[in-house]
């Protein structure tokens, strides 16, 4: 019998996957989407990925954990079904290599201006086709090791304790320039990436802590990483100068200063690395799972992988810079939200139906 | 096969990064700036290699250009990332340096714990000075201010500090203020701004009243003078400050504030010839510590008001018993010079010199 994702397993790969480089820039988007106590508003969009997570894991649960393939077949023929998941297979591999490029381009601006995203990349999707390769089983023991490289960084933030002022929160909450829906959908994005779990359900044992083990993923995300930082984020920076900065967390770990070392955001930097690579892995898991279905000639997963790789790396060289990049992932991103809630919800419709179906047939 | 490739790759990849050694560096360590005819920026900058001290200047840079201008006077590569101290000359301060702290914020190599500092008359004098014991003077005034900071006596300013009051709508930036006296760098006292512009400046001993009122300075040393039957005696306290409160009052659109601190302090150093043993005397120099406390914080905000400067944060204590729409209505400089303000300072002797 195939091995199992255990729910620990799940958790830390949603939280992985859902936190990437947005994070550096996070409370200043939600200082611009928001206004005036903006953290707050991580609790609304939170709230609203926890809906978004309900629908998949009700998808899990009356599909009796079958693949969403399996769900799908139930109404809808083959033929159509292929170019969907296609696009999907497209979309989620253009995704993960953008989102890698960001990365790289970002790094180069800040640390490396001598190398070259190109090289970075190279070696990214050495990484995702060895891991994507060995299957989602391996993935996720991966997962937990970067998770414990990465999860202390956050602990850094206690530093700012003695900068911290009350008072520079303001008592206004939600004023000030609003650019709500723009950046609050940056916000759902920064939140996006537990979608891809409704590809999982095959490996997923079919049990209780399996569903809990969705929600507690974005739990973590939210109560451990984004809202600690942006509410530090609010206290330690006055909020225009909030606003104006572009990486306010990035800011704030330039600050620290040990007796032994400064200037250490650069290590952490460079140690969230592996945080986007998970995320890049997942993008390519996801997108390989479905190109596989979606051309079915393809048998082996290395094969299928590397085409992938080709096409997204081809895809890859047309945005050239930093601007460029982020333009093109905020739209892909975009896209990304509209599936991640329409694809669950397609699929409750389906078991719906399906559902309504067998019971005419039995009565 | 596949680790064989990872190691080949990871090997040719160290080809590819440029590597310098720390001898073709030009490290900055200070950098001061000063004005110059028209919009031209007089920029210094000083640093250090392993065997001498190199000082370069340059005048008639503008400031866009200031980076290649330095560059052209030097065989090393000019590094930014290991700049301690950045000094502004009195004239350059009181014309406005917000831009000057705009490219440094905007370059990446530059980090937010760079300490800022007005000088006496031109910058450039005061970093080029020669000292005898310690030639890097950037790194100095750096380690001067740290100390300072430490010991809680004036708080150093940096670069996250400084834009952060800046942008600040309820309080009003402050940086040291630093002479030469040739041979000597020392420490003046605090100049307050108006955005980014100097208005004014307080010596040492005033500086300390205006940090008791500011809420974020927790510890410090006072000095005062009291009076004993018409003799001056001066005292020397070490203060911890146990509580400070701000109460905000308003009638209409006439504000008053209510500043409560309760301070604890452990007197050091006394030139009276009382004897500091007996209780009442104790309590006669609290009552006396208490009133020239009292005297000197109202007469700080009288002082700040007269300039409309607002370094303590009156700003933000108005803002926050406010509603947004009320202060974003508020028109701050009318209203700031007409507050009234009210102040309770309660001293407690906890410990006296260890000899009377």
């Amino acid at each position: 019998m195939q091995e199992k994702l255990h729910p620990f397993q799940i958790t830390v790969l949603i939280y992985m996957i859902q936190s990437g480089v947005t994070i550096f820039s996070l409370p200043r988007i939600t200082a611009d989407a928001f206004g005036t106590n903006g953290w707050i508003g991580i609790l609304i969009v939170s709230l609203y990925s926890m809906i978004n997570i309900l629908f998949i894991a009700m998808v899990f649960h009356y599909g009796d954990g079958r693949s969403i393939f399996k769900i799908f077949e139930d109404m809808l023929p083959k033929i159509l079904l292929r170019p969907f998941f296609l696009c999907l297979a497209l979309l989620w591999c253009i995704l993960g290599i953008l989102i890698g490029k960001d990365f790289a381009l970002l790094f180069q601006m800040l640390y490396l201006p001598d190398l070259s995203p190109s090289v970075y990349i190279l070696i990214m999707l050495i990484f995702v086709f060895m891991l994507v390769s060995k299957g989602i089983y391996q993935i996720g023991k991966t997962t937990i090791i970067f998770f414990f490289m990465t999860i202390w960084t956050i602990f850094l933030m206690l530093y700012f304790i003695s900068e911290f002022e009350f008072d520079r929160l303001t008592p206004f909450i939600f004023k000030g320039d609003k650019q709500l829906f723009t950046q609050g959908l940056e916000v759902i994005n920064a939140f996006l990436g537990y979608e891809i779990v409704i590809l999982m359900f095959p490996y997923i044992a079919k049990s209780k802590s399996s569903i809990k083990a969705f929600f507690y993923g974005n739990l973590i995300t939210t109560f451990i990483i984004y809202l600690p930082l942006c509410f530090i984020c609010f206290g330690v920076l006055s909020f225009d100068q909030l606003k104006n900065e572009t990486f306010p967390v990035l800011t704030l770990f330039e600050y620290f200063q040990f007796p032994f070392i400064e200037r250490i955001e650069s290590f952490v930097f460079s140690l969230f690395s592996l945080k986007v690579l998970i995320t890049v892995v997942m993008f390519y898991w996801a997108s390989d799972e479905v190109f596989r279905y979606a051309v079915p000639k393809i048998k082996s997963s290395k094969i299928s992988i590397l085409i992938l790789i080709m096409i997204s790396f081809l895809i890859s060289l047309i945005p050239d810079y930093l601007l460029d990049v982020e333009a093109w992932l905020n739209w892909l991103g975009r896209a990304e939200a509209v599936i991640a809630l329409g694809l669950p919800l397609s699929l409750l419709f389906i078991l719906a139906i399906t559902k309504i179906k067998r019971k005419r047939k039995m009565s | 096969m596949k680790k064989a490739l990872c190691l080949l790759f990871i090997l040719l990849l160290s080809g590819c990064m440029n590597n310098y050694g720390i001898d073709d560096l030009a490290m900055l360590s200070g950098i001061a700036f000063d004005t110059s005819e028209e919009d031209y920026l007089d920029v210094t900058a000083m640093y250090q290699v392993p065997t001498e001290t190199d000082v370069f200047e340059y005048l008639h840079a503008t400031s866009k250009n200031t980076e290649i201008e330095l560059m052209s006077q030097t065989k090393r590569e000019i590094a930014f990332g290991q700049l301690r101290i950045a000094l502004f000359g009195e004239e350059i301060a009181s014309e406005g340096i917000y831009p000057i702290i705009l490219s440094f914020l905007r370059d990446p190599s530059i980090g937010p714990l760079v300490k800022l500092a007005v000088t006496k008359g031109t910058a450039k004098d005061i970093l080029i000075t020669k000292l005898e014991k310690e030639p890097n003077t950037g790194s100095y005034i750096e380690t001067m201010l740290a100390k300072f900071d430490e010991e809680y006596v004036f708080p150093s300013v940096n670069l996250l500090r400084f834009t952060r009051s800046y942008f600040d709508d309820g309080v009003d930036p402050f940086l040291p203020l630093i002479s030469s006296t040739g041979k000597n760098i020392i420490l003046d006292g605090l100049v307050l701004f108006q955005n980014d512009r100097l208005v004014t400046t307080l010596n040492k001993e005033k500086s300390i009243y205006m940090l008791l009122l500011a809420e974020d300075f927790k510890k410090g040393v006072v000095d005062l003078v009291i009076e004993f039957d018409d003799k001056k005696e001066d005292i020397h306290l070490s203060y911890v400050r146990n509580s400070h409160k701000t109460k905000v009052m308003r009638e209409d659109n006439q504000f008053s504030i209510h500043y409560d601190i309760e301070m604890s302090g452990s007197l050091e150093g006394y030139s009276g010839d009382q004897t500091l043993k007996e209780d009442t005397v104790q309590k006669e120099i609290e009552i006396k510590i208490n009133n020239a406390l009292n005297r000197e914080m109202k007469e700080m905000l009288l002082f700040l008001q007269k300039h409309k400067v607002d370094p303590i944060g009156v700003g933000g204590s108005i803002r926050n018993s406010l509603s947004y729409a009320e202060w974003k209505k508020l028109n701050w400089e009318e209203t700031y010079p007409n507050i009234n303000f009210s102040i309770d300072v309660s001293m407690k002797i906890r410990n006296v010199s260890k000899f009377n």
